[in-house]
């Protein structure tokens, strides 16, 4: 009796361990990605437009996620090309730095580690291991931001796609 | 300027010499956990989203008179809960029969609890509390019971309230309280009984699999 | 502990127990009962199970918020405290007493006047001109309204320059990232699925975040 009742409560969990694990272990076929990273500062002043530089992550930011925005402002975009387990850092006018490493991934996902420093650089402010179809959007929050035009907060989107 | 990590205590004071920031960490630190309590007892994201907006204004205009005699949290919830039961009051839809706090769980107060949750189902308490599928039937139980009985249990479950608060935020008796959680209980194990045994079971043959795969590195 | 007469001692002894409402020898002797009595302590194991499944569930319901939404509510909270303290610290005006003394009969005065209006024009129509009469404005015909701009894409200047980048890349792909592994320097943060993009909030020290509210 009791093995069904475990299987029941273990099933969704082993199934999803199994779609995780599975075609990033057996297919290491990619070793060069290329990714965009753009930083946008989102701020609770405008009329909700996506501006055009910004235009093609509309569908992101528009989701309820953001709907306490209602400007975007695009501070800038960067091309970063990464090889295979060696981490490529970018840095940016906000002060912060952007560590991305291609750790693996076939040609439906990768596997990406990503670091982001503080503004001065002094410490890690988040460092972490994903996953993610080719060409998902990751975005990561990184606090409050001002320029001379804007106050609000400003968030790294990343996008990164595999090649061989 | 407080650091975001102070507690709860420093940052009421500071909120109190008008530290808009330091209410704004209290905010950020209580929001979810006061949109669960009154999402629990209200059963809409939009109402229970109003109730938090509403339970921090309140809060702030009353924060020059906390003393600090019971915890800021404890504090907060107790204004949460009578928000809320006043909004069910406002909002009272004639349901008078299942206002009777010993309906539902057929009555014989006697009869042995233990059996009253398939544990076979449930597992072990830390395997039920990460299933979905058991979580939602949690959900779906405390929809069915009455707005009193989700309120008691609400309270104590989810807030921890005592009695004596419970009472209070109720406008009754503590005898009566315990008495409404009592038959809330058994409403509620009742209620979700009904549901878990309606969870699909694998086949036997395919039961032993996942845990042979789950304990692969 | 005294309760209803509708529920049998030993239970709401025990319930008692478990809410943490017995003190001293009340307490003492339904805690001996509990460790002699296998019944008690199922009972109470599946009081703890539940009490465990209801805190978990709410927790679910309340993790499904986007973060987005309380900010938004913390918008009007700090809007609303801010009017308030305003209301405070601005006495009212001579006319604002005025008006304030006058509210039981704003409605019917309103109601006076707006009755008085309506007369007029009913009574001044016997001189209207001749149905026919040209409009004083006439209508734009709708071709020549001025085009509205896309709501959807701002043309207007942005205020830094779109920055150049070498390769062109498609469109993002709506899809949530899988985190396999996560530190948080410090502070710490939150991770929002939305099924079109995964966001993770990171935040800096107090200190650095003192614009934060000028939002």
């Amino acid at each position: 009796m009791l093995a069904p009742v475990l299987a029941a409560i273990l099933a969704p969990m082993t199934a999803f361990a199994a779609v995780a694990v599975t075609p990033l272990a057996a297919e290491a076929a990619v070793t060069k990605a290329n990714c965009q990273v753009t930083t946008v500062l989102m701020s609770k002043d405008g009329d909700g437009t996506i501006p055009p530089e910004l235009e093609f992550m509309k569908p992101s930011l528009q989701n309820d996620e953001f709907a306490a925005y209602k400007g975007f402002h695009l501070i800038e975009r960067k091309a970063v090309k990464l090889a295979l387990a060696t981490k490529t850092d970018s840095s940016f006018t906000s002060g912060h730095r952007l560590g991305l490493t291609l750790m693996g991934g076939d040609e439906k996902r990768l596997k990406l580690h990503a670091d982001l420093s503080s503004r001065d650089g002094s410490k890690s402010l988040v460092s972490l291991e994903y996953s993610i179809e080719n060409d998902g959007l990751f975005m990561i929050g990184a606090g409050s931001y001002s320029n001379e035009a804007h106050s609000g907060k400003l968030f790294f989107a990343i996008q990164c796609g595999g090649a061989s | 300027m407080v650091p975001t990590d102070a507690d709860d205590h420093t940052l009421v004071e500071a909120a109190k010499s008008g530290d808009r920031r330091a209410f704004q960490l209290l905010f950020e630190r209580y929001e979810r956990k006061v949109y669960a309590v009154a999402y629990g007892f209200l059963r809409s994201q939009e109402d229970a989203l109003d109730v938090v907006q509403d339970a921090f204004i309140k809060v702030f205009r009353y924060l020059p008179n906390f003393e600090g005699q019971s915890s800021f949290y404890t504090w907060l919830y107790r204004i949460t809960a009578n928000l809320c039961i006043d909004y069910l009051r406002r909002n009272t839809r004639k349901k008078d029969v299942e206002f009777d706090d010993k309906l539902r769980h057929d009555g014989d107060p006697e009869s042995s609890p233990v059996d009253a949750l398939p544990a076979s189902v449930l597992g072990s308490p830390g395997e039920a509390v990460e299933n979905k599928e058991i979580l939602t039937a949690v959900e779906d139980s405390l929809k069915y019971l009455s707005d009193k009985h989700r309120a008691v249990i609400v309270m104590r479950e989810l807030q921890g309230l005592s009695y004596a608060d419970m009472a209070k935020a109720m406008n009754c008796s503590k005898g009566t309280i315990m008495s409404r959680l009592f038959h809330a209980r058994r409403n509620m194990q009742k209620l979700l009984r009904e549901r878990l045994e309606h969870l699909p079971e694998p086949s036997e043959d395919g039961a032993e699999e996942p845990q042979t795969e789950a304990a692969l590195p | 502990m005294k309760y209803d007469n509708d529920i049998p001692t030993q239970a709401g002894d025990l319930q008692a127990f478990f809410d943490g409402e017995l003190e001293g020898p009340d307490a003492e002797r339904m805690a001996r009962s509990v460790e002699a009595d296998a019944e008690l302590r199922a009972h109470l194991g599946q009081m703890t199970l539940m009490r465990d499944l209801v805190g978990r569930s709410m927790e679910m319901r309340a993790a499904e918020v986007p973060r987005a939404r309380f900010e938004q509510i913390w918008d009007e909270i700090d809007r609303t405290i801010s009017e308030d303290a305003r209301s405070v610290e601005a006495p009212a005006s001579f006319w604002q007493r005025v008006w304030s003394a006058i509210r039981p009969f704003r409605v019917p005065a309103f109601a006076a006047v707006a009755a008085a209006a309506v007369a007029v024009v009913v009574l001044r129509s016997g001189d209207a001109p001749p149905v026919n009469q040209e409009p004083e404005v006439a209508s734009v015909p709708r071709s020549a309204e001025p085009a509205p701009p896309d709501a959807k894409v701002a043309p207007g200047p942005a205020s830094i320059p779109a920055p150049a980048i070498a390769e062109s890349f498609p469109s993002p792909r709506a899809a949530d990232a899988e985190i396999h592994g996560i530190e948080f320097g410090g502070k710490q943060g939150r991770i929002s699925h939305t099924g079109v993009v995964t966001v993770l909030y990171v935040e800096e020290d107090a200190a650095t975040q003192k614009s934060e509210r000028s939002l």
